[in-house]
């Protein structure tokens, strides 16, 4: 009797600042949640922009033609091998010292530009790797037919081809979910941003579980979705 | 009056070799069948008829018609004709892939539709029937609706025939049919080609089944290290080999099909 | 004719995702226009103002938008650096900041509203070092009778920061008897890098320069310790001094009553006050 009484006696010690936290975390959602807008916003409207230019990179770098294949391998490169981070600080503070007119004064625009520019680097590499990786033998059956080389793509190659670039856009778009979080520093609402305004002006590192819990969200629903849309094309496999 | 005509043809890989002045010409109708050990350029040949491959010199007639004229060191060629009038001729020559290449994203019925609708500019319906028609002949009918990877490697050679019939060839070139097959799936598309032999297509077919030229080929071509070595009728090519290397190749490969 | 569905989803997906970004992103379109107009925060109604995170000018910008009466956006950047940059390209229509760094960029921004309230700057230990504290009081004492703290206020100021802030008459006595460091042999600082004329880098991107940092080089000096400067984001600092990571911090930082509750805050140093700055 006196040991239950002691432990009822106990429970609410540490549930106390338990509980206190969880109200704290709640309360601090509606901002984050806002703030979620923002990353959402950026990370999707990116890598659909980035997508369509990619499809052009990409097809420019399987080209013949050098005078197309070589400016396009040249964007890749210089997209990849430079970190995102100077990306977005020479587009928004670089660029307009250099030229005045190029002066973006909308964070989320900047940001969007030098996400979209980054990314499709990126896509390209994935689309034109799933391009080529349609068996020769195709291609050569094609040409067997009749067919042109612009007909071989757009019947043959392309079909098959968006179906592998699936799982691989996913993987860049989960990155490019967190890779948003950087416009933080030039003071884009952004969810990390947030995160970090709460946690340092009310002192308070708790606030990192729900934000990290947010992400965590937002990654497992796109995931799903693509699963489920590589499953629906995948029918003649 | 010749379906094929080749004169001189001289292919290089780099510095490798592979065809060494080979002069062959098919008579329309004919079935012609080469053999040889790997390596003897018989595959490159096949596709340096439809343009698969790049000949460095010589002369290729396809129906009489001069397409391709060059000369050694030359990059150029000296046939200079218009897209349509080549993609016409190209047309006249259908092609079997020993990995059948189909297209794994179309139904049975829109592998050989494709060609037809968007090369040839044939009505849907048109494509429609013929391709039902073909499948009825290559024993697929059931299969219509099927993607190629429901099926069978015997099944799926078979559709590929259908494909390439569907473009109303005149000469159907086949590269080692059945080497990727099955050995009890090899007879079914042995049969379908031998019927088409009965039916008067020109044929030329690479192959290692010899039971089948035998039978089928009206002339067997063996090759070897880039040149004909020697060709003939079936009855003397298996019974009567004159060439020593022949008869090397053909004691070790008739010893293997016992 | 999925793809064909696809194609117009996608299309339309687009359309409406760009439409409602470029609403919420191209936000006031007044930055530059209005800016002559600010002349105290009151006038901030509408307008873009630029402060460092978890500063006390971004406090003190919380607490007016806290009382309702005006509303505006801040923009908290993690570097004073950053918001000058903004202030330069027009995306911001002010700064909130301290007066000793104002005076740094007059060439960029005009002060056009001062703080009546004083807010002086101190050195910071940790809460219970009182023994350090005192040797730090008596340093600055020393700097302050032997002339050095007025050369570093003329190097670095084009305004008198010292005056008023401690009269020392007699030549203070430095008991180093009780002097202990977290590690022994050396005084280690913590500052936040970045924030001329206080700290800062010089032109060639590694040597430290600033007042904070040559008096941290006179403490060292003084006590016959070797300097160990620790930079640290400022919005880390004082959780890193609780942790251990330096003696004390000497980076601007400026005496509130909510910081002498949390740590050991010496006497002022310096002076200084909250400035509201405008482009130029």
């Amino acid at each position: 009797m006196e040991a239950l009484l002691s432990l009822a006696g106990r429970l609410p010690e540490w549930a106390g600042p338990l509980l206190e936290n969880l109200k704290r975390m709640i309360g601090w959602m509606p901002s984050l949640l806002k703030a979620t807008q923002t990353t959402l916003l950026l990370s999707v409207l990116s890598v659909l922009t980035a997508l369509v230019l990619a499809v052009f990179l990409a097809l420019g770098k399987i080209s013949k033609r050098k005078i197309i294949s070589k400016p396009c391998a040249a964007y890749v490169f210089f997209f990849r091998g430079t970190p995102l981070l100077m990306q977005l600080f020479f587009i928004y503070y670089t660029l307009p010292m250099l030229i005045p007119a190029l002066n973006i004064k909308s964070r989320f625009v900047a940001a969007w530009i030098a996400f979209a520019l980054n990314v499709a680097a990126y896509l390209a590499e994935i689309i034109r790797a799933a391009i080529q990786s349609i068996d020769k033998g195709q291609l050569e059956a094609a040409k067997a037919l009749g067919m042109t080389q612009w007909q071989t793509m757009r019947l043959i190659v392309i079909p098959q081809a968006y179906r592998r670039m699936i799982p691989p856009i996913c993987n860049e778009f989960v990155m490019v979910l967190k890779d948003t979080s950087l416009v933080s520093i030039i003071a884009l609402t952004d969810l990390t941003y947030q995160t970090k305004m709460i946690a340092s002006n009310k002192a308070s590192a708790m606030v990192y579980i729900p934000a990290m819990f947010i992400y965590l969200v937002i990654t497992a629903v796109f995931t799903f979705i693509f699963n489920k849309l590589e499953k629906k094309l995948s029918v003649y496999e | 009056m010749s379906m094929i005509r080749t004169e001189n043809l001289c292919k290089s890989f780099h510095s490798l070799e592979v065809l060494k002045d080979v002069s062959l010409t098919v008579e329309p109708g004919e079935v012609v069948c080469i053999v040889g050990p790997s390596g003897a350029g018989k595959s490159t040949y096949l596709r340096s008829l439809n343009g698969l491959e790049t000949i460095n010199s010589g002369k290729i007639w396809i129906d009489d018609v001069l397409i391709e004229d060059r000369d050694k060191g030359s990059h150029v060629n000296k046939v200079k004709m218009p897209k349509q009038q080549r993609l016409a001729i190209l047309l006249e020559l259908g092609m079997v892939f020993q990995r059948f290449n189909l297209f794994p994203h179309l139904t049975a019925l829109q592998n050989i539709m494709i060609a037809q609708t968007k090369v040839r500019k044939r009505g849907e319906a048109e494509a429609r029937e013929k391709a039902e028609s073909l499948l009825r002949r290559v024993g697929l009918s059931d299969k219509i609706n099927e993607y190629p990877s429901k099926l069978s490697g015997g099944q799926q050679q078979r559709l590929a025939i259908a494909r390439a019939l569907a473009m109303d060839p005149k000469v159907m070139l086949f590269d080692e049919p059945t080497s990727a097959l099955d050995p009890e799936l090899v007879g079914e598309v042995l049969n379908v080609m031998k019927k088409l032999a009965e039916d008067g297509m020109t044929m030329i077919v690479v192959t290692h089944e010899m039971a089948f030229a035998a039978d089928a080929a009206d002339r067997v071509v063996f090759m070897a290290d880039g040149v004909i070595v020697e060709q003939s009728p079936p009855s003397e090519f298996f019974t009567n080999p004159k060439n020593d290397r022949l008869r090397d190749f053909l004691r070790r490969t008739l010893r293997k099909e016992e | 004719m999925m793809k064909k569905a696809l194609c117009i989803l996608f299309a339309a997906l687009f359309a409406t995702l760009a439409l409602t970004a470029c609403d919420n992103g191209v936000e006031t379109k007044e930055t530059t226009t209005a800016a002559a107009a600010i002349a105290s925060p009151q006038d901030l109604a509408g307008k873009k103002v630029a402060v460092q995170t978890a500063t006390t000018a971004d406090e003190y910008l919380n607490d007016l938008l806290d009382k309702g009466e005006i509303n505006f956006e801040v923009l908290r950047y993690e570097k004073i650096t950053q918001c000058y940059d903004e202030l330069k390209l027009g995306r911001v229509d002010a700064i909130l900041v301290d007066e000793v760094v104002a005076a740094n960029y007059t060439d960029v921004s005009k002060i056009v509203w001062k703080n009546t309230e004083g807010e002086p700057m101190g050195i910071c230990l940790q809460k219970g070092n009182d023994d350090l504290t005192a040797i730090v009081e008596a340093m600055v004492d020393t700097c302050y009778f032997d002339g050095t703290m007025t050369a570093l206020a003329n190097k670095y100021f084009p305004y008198d920061v010292t005056e008023g802030v401690r009269t020392v008459t007699e030549k203070p006595v430095l008991d180093l008897t009780k002097l202990k460091t977290i590690t022994p042999g050396k005084l280690t600082v913590g500052m936040e890098i970045g924030y001329p004329p206080m700290e800062y880098l010089a032109e060639d991107g590694v040597t430290e320069i600033g007042f904070d940092v040559e008096l941290a080089k006179k403490f060292a000096e003084l006590t016959g310790l070797e300097l160990v400067l620790k930079n640290t984001a400022w919005d880390g600092i004082f959780a890193a001094l609780e942790k251990g990571e330096f003696d004390m911090i000497m980076s601007a930082v400026s005496i509130t009553p909510e910081r002498q509750g949390k740590y050991n805050l010496t006497e002022p140093y310096i002076s200084n006050r909250l400035v509201l700055v405008v482009p130029n």
